[in-house]
């Protein structure tokens, strides 16, 4: 009897102990983010190590991901596994489908309390909002921007285009060839491939177009777009590099005087210290329109996510005052709180460009339909740089189709 | 006597249970649930609804999923012949016994034994246009340089050279394997009737090891068209889908577009051709050892 006791009481005390080792194991969130450049992963570092240690009881697991196909891949597996992170970073483009799969959930109840409800820019909301619920939180503005070497341009006494007109004549004046008529330093650089090829984008909206019809219905045609495809028709065998817009920009190799970059992307070049007081930025050029590609990055709460008070805990955190304006710091992407937006741009004499170039950008189409716009305007952008339209209208009207085929489907 | 053989198949069944499982969990039950979901609109987040023979109908429609099927048969045939026939060549060249041939051999099957991940990234950096080291030689010896990978007529051709690059040791090694069976007798024989070396190669060597050549082309053939790893990385099916193949496409639209159902159709016929495939070069090679099997 007296060995029937200890046992047991043996047994309870070993059962109390993991139940105490376990409740004391930190909650483990696994936080997803969109991109892979260097100076943003500084920056979540420095989220992660503040949050966690204001948080001891939860620990952030991070990973990134490569824009593009790579990261909708992975989500997509892990979501079919039923294993998708807790806490996803991803961009407008994904909104609508994931939203529409169950992916994402939605965070009302948290934003109803939230003390910065107030104080996100409006535009901002409205992209992490569908179906009059939000989901997303941006904080992450990604415009594309006009970058152009200095020196080089004051080298050539030419002055910083603003105007189509000017960017070729621009571009023409500063590219240069070899014996073999080969361009060995590109007057514009613009991609041939890639994973989302925007840079036509800032085209459309610097000629007033766009690619949502007035029914919400996709629209790859327009008289603007026939413009934009006669322009870089034009210019771009003159002046152009071919590259892939996933890997490295010829700008930032030192082989082009101009191109169009995301701001992110760009923040490597600029403090690249080769590049130390060479590199300006601006608004892209614009013909009848002054516009430019603006995506926007979200935190979203995964449906798989066993402890959304967790969670929204550490998006509250991600869009404070404080790590939004380091953010800002470290990445120089634009705040997306307007009571910040002075003190941003107090940071650094290029801020007004970056949020200028936010004021007046678009993002991706937030449809149902955006990935199969994606492949589809990724392929016209294409034939155009592979000088394969030689009837824009008809490119387009093809474009269409091809889309409503992919949405069909 | 019965109770014996009884007994023994008993064993052998449960000898041949862990590995009949493994091939029923990862074999035989993806197989089925690929055909299934071909018939589906499964997308793997909803339950899949039937839609009948809708995603084999959208094929018959899809311009994309004819440039791929048109590449992977491309891709298939022209790096097949050339594996078989540098292979061979080069096991021939390798069929001797000196001390640096055993180098050689090694060098040559490094390649193979790389990943395609690896090997992928490192051509891809040699075919830039404009930092890429084969253009840099072109340019030091004033020939006109190519866009390699951005170029439609090109860009597969460059893929099939890599895929041959890297797989030339692998078709060396077996023949190299069959052509050191062959009785050295024939050989002497030949030599007696006055054969050349070239005349043995071709009369002797050849049909000799016309099994080895079925495997090494069956073998070859079936790593084409599963060509998915060095798409990816070095090209993601641009520029316009002049790179894109069969599984590449799978991959595309079920991981990436969540139309797994219609992936999986694209599955299917790959099947298909596959074992189209295999039954004609099963066939041919039947015929050509007068009837017997491989």
């Amino acid at each position: 009897m007296k060995k029937v006791l200890c046992l047991a009481l043996a047994l309870c005390l070993a059962l109390a102990g993991l139940s105490a080792v376990a409740a004391s194991d930190p909650i483990e969130l696994s936080f997803t983010r969109i991109g892979s450049d260097p100076a943003e992963r500084a920056y979540w570092d420095w989220v992660i190590e503040r949050f966690e240690a204001e948080n001891p009881g939860i620990k952030i697991v991070y990973d990134e991901v490569e824009i593009g196909d790579s990261i909708d891949n992975k989500l997509n597996v892990q979501f079919a596994a039923g294993d998708g992170p807790d806490i996803i970073g991803h961009g407008i483009l994904s909104v609508a489908q994931r939203v529409e799969l169950g992916h994402y959930q939605p965070i009302d109840e948290y934003f109803e309390t939230w003390e910065g409800k107030d104080d996100i820019m409006p535009s901002v909301l409205a992209n992490g909002t569908y179906n009059g619920h939000v989901y997303g939180l941006g904080y992450s503005t990604t415009p594309y921007v006009f970058a152009y070497r200095i020196d080089v341009l004051e080298e050539a006494g030419l002055s910083v285009p603003a105007t189509w007109d000017e960017l070729a004549e621009t571009a023409r004046a500063l590219t240069e060839k070899n014996e073999n008529g080969e361009i060995t330093f590109s007057g514009f650089c613009f991609p041939s491939t890639g994973g989302n090829l925007v840079e036509m984008d800032v085209f459309v909206y610097g000629n007033g177009g766009s690619y949502i019809a007035e029914d919400g219905g996709p629209l790859m045609t327009g008289a603007e777009k026939e413009e934009v495809i006669g322009y870089l028709n034009d210019l771009l065998p003159d002046v152009n590099i071919p590259y892939s817009n996933g890997e490295t920009n010829p700008f930032a190799k030192g082989l082009a005087a101009m191109t169009l970059m995301n701001n992110a992307a760009l923040t490597s070049v600029i403090n690249n210290p080769d590049y130390e007081g060479k590199i300006g930025l601006a608004v892209p050029p614009h013909n009848t329109t002054v516009g430019t590609f603006c995506g926007c990055n979200m935190l979203f709460i995964g449906r798989d996510c066993a402890d959304k008070d967790a969670a929204w805990k550490y998006i509250e955190f991600a869009m404070s005052r404080e790590s939004t304006l380091k953010r800002s710091e470290i990445v120089n992407i634009p705040v997306t709180l307007q009571s910040l937006v002075e003190d941003y741009q107090a940071m650094d004499p290029w801020n007004a460009v970056r949020a200028e170039c936010v004021a007046v950008g678009t993002g991706m189409p937030r449809t149902l339909w955006s990935t199969q716009f994606q492949k589809i305007r990724n392929e016209l952008v294409q034939n155009v740089v592979l000088g394969n339209v030689t009837d824009p209208a008809a490119a387009l009207e093809k474009a269409q189709d091809d889309l409503l085929f992919e949405i069909d489907g | 006597m019965e109770s014996y053989n009884r007994r023994d198949t008993r064993a052998a069944w449960l000898m041949l249970a862990p590995f009949l499982l493994f091939f029923a969990l990862f074999v035989i039950y993806p197989l089925v649930m690929t055909v299934y979901y071909s018939f589906t609109n499964y997308n793997m987040s909803a339950a899949p609804g039937w839609v009948g023979l809708k995603n084999y109908q959208r094929l018959l429609k899809d311009a994309v999923f004819h440039k791929a099927f048109l590449n992977t048969t491309v891709y298939a045939l022209v790096s097949t012949a050339a594996l078989a026939v540098l292979g061979f060549l080069a096991a021939a060249a390798l069929n001797r016994t000196t001390r640096s041939v055993k180098w050689i051999r090694m060098l040559m099957i490094f390649p193979y034994a790389t990943s395609w991940a690896a090997v992928s990234m490192i051509w891809l950096m040699m075919y830039d246009p404009t930092t890429g080291l084969i253009n840099k030689l072109l340019r030091l010896f004033a020939l006109p340089t190519r866009q390699w990978l951005f170029d439609e007529s090109l860009a597969l051709g460059c893929l099939i050279f890599v895929h041959v690059w890297k797989n030339i040791g692998y078709c060396m090694l077996i023949y190299l394997a069959g052509m050191q069976s062959v009785p050295q007798e024939l050989y002497e024989a030949a030599t007696v009737d006055g054969a050349s070396d070239f005349r043995k190669l071709i009369s002797v060597t050849l049909p000799t090891i016309r099994p080895v050549a079925f495997f090494v082309v069956t073998t070859t053939m079936l790593e084409a068209f599963k060509t998915f790893t060095q798409v990816h990385v070095m090209t993601g099916g641009d520029p316009l889908y002049a790179t894109t193949t069969i599984v590449h496409q799978i991959y595309q639209r079920g991981f990436t577009e969540f139309r797994m159902g219609y992936a999986s159709s694209m599955a299917v016929v790959l099947l298909v051709c596959v074992l189209i495939f295999t039954a004609a070069n099963s066939a041919i090679n039947r015929a050509g050892n007068g009837g017997q099997g491989a």
